[in-house]
């Protein structure tokens, strides 16, 4: 399949999916599915992973500007 | 009467999409409200709840410490949420590796390691709890932050008015560019309207990547909250502070691989959204919340967005002739183009492994 047509494709199932995840939101949190799943945010890491560090650079610089109180 | 179910079902998803959208759109020409950015550097408090991210603490410890801030102001804690893996020994670690001799010109980097594993809003409370800055800074563990975003973030509290600021999270492609198009479209939708809502007044929450916060303002969220970054900056709202959006303070991450792992994101911010409509009432009261108005158009209505879709189409198939015609003509077209995008997606996958 040619590129244009499946990032085309990816609209319509992409809105479709996102629909779908409002519906398994309510299951979710009627059945309290919810109170295991809180650090699922960290699902897809793998991508970062494959990423090389980066180098430290220590120290950090000090600013010269005076800091203010807050409002 | 199915003519006037279709047609609220009609209306009320375009609504949702376009007409709320355009509402923005002409509310921002007539107000606008953009806040009074200074060089303001008060002391922040990073903080980090993480748990089993021993493969990722060590790139974000070092992410931090590149941040262009000054040192003597920058505290780091991690709170580490009963991690069973090496997470907190991993935090030692670079505390002694990284920051002998202690001076002045390094941040402090606390570890805060929590008895068991309890959730995340326990490890941000317990964190904030102890933090000593006056501006707090949360972040995830998987995201980075562009080295000014800091910087970027602190400006925004020179404006009395602001309580939070979030900064903007970049969706990059991923290594070999087999990120999700959809998604990043539907993202910069997403961000597209919280700019305008940030310009009108405040957004309707933050982005959990990256955003901050007056420590003042910050009030200990249950232990079960799913949204923590929508219930912790919206209490600067229900103050009567504004949460601003900073475009300039970036954090990055990948476009999901799939749409599944976009999928399980979404049901866990919706089920959050169930949630805090269900146990917060000040979400629900225009006097308490003035952003009732935004929050009903944009949150509450795409929670209904579905269901509508089954009515409207069901309703549709009593309506067979004249323009109705055309609007079955029209769903089964999308609905038959989104399963071809699924087909396609599951054939694409299986080659690719």
């Amino acid at each position: 399949m040619k590129k244009w047509t499946r990032k085309l494709l990816e609209v319509p199932y992409t809105f479709m999916a996102m629909n779908a995840a409002s519906v398994a939101g309510l299951y979710a949190f009627i059945s309290k599915q919810k109170r295991k799943n809180i650090w699922v945010r960290s699902a897809d890491r793998e991508a970062w992973e494959s990423v090389p560090a980066p180098a430290v650079r220590m120290p950090v610089k000090e600013s010269s500007k005076p800091f203010r109180k807050a409002a | 009467m199915i003519e006037w179910i279709f047609w609220f079902s009609f209306l009320s998803i375009l609504y949702t999409y376009m007409g709320y959208p355009l509402i923005l759109l002409v509310w921002r020409r007539i107000q606008r409200r953009t806040a009074k950015k200074g060089s303001y550097l008060p002391p922040v408090s990073i903080i980090l709840a993480v748990y089993n991210e021993e493969k990722l603490i060590e790139r974000k410890l070092k992410n931090l410490l590149e941040l262009d801030y000054p040192a003597s102001l920058l505290e780091i804690i991690v709170s580490s949420d009963g991690s069973t893996d090496r997470t907190e020994e991993k935090v030692t670690l670079f505390q002694s590796a990284a920051l002998q001799p202690r001076t002045d010109s390094a941040p402090a980097i606390r570890l805060m390691a929590g008895p068991a594993h309890v959730g995340k809003a326990a490890a941000l409370n317990r964190a904030v709890e102890h933090a000593r800055g006056e501006i707090i800074l949360f972040s995830d563990a998987r995201q980075i932050l562009d080295r000014k975003a800091l910087l970027k973030l602190a400006a925004n509290f020179n404006d009395p008015e602001v309580g939070a600021a979030s900064g903007e999270l970049v969706l990059v492609d991923r290594p070999g560019g087999t990120g999700v198009v959809g998604v990043g479209l539907y993202w910069r939708y997403e961000k597209w309207l919280r700019k305008m809502e940030s310009d009108i007044d405040s957004m309707l929450g933050a982005t959990g990547a990256l955003y901050a916060m007056r420590k003042s303002l910050y009030r200990p969220i249950p232990a079960d909250t799913i949204l923590d970054d929508v219930l912790i900056p919206m209490q600067a709202v229900f103050e009567g502070y504004r949460i601003v959006f900073e475009p300039e303070a970036m954090a990055y991450d990948f476009v999901p691989h799939r749409p599944e792992t976009e999928f399980v994101r979404k049901v866990r911010t919706l089920a959050g959204n169930y949630q805090l409509l269900w146990e917060n009432g000040a979400f629900w009261s225009p006097k308490k919340n003035r952003l009732f108005f935004q929050y009903f158009s944009h949150k509450v209505a795409r929670l209904a967005v579905p269901f509508l879709m089954i009515v409207l189409f069901f309703s549709n198939l009593f309506l067979l002739q004249g323009i109705y015609l055309v609007f079955l003509f029209l769903q089964l077209a999308w609905y038959g183009l989104a399963l071809i995008g699924g087909v396609s997606y599951e054939k694409m996958d299986a080659k690719a492994s």
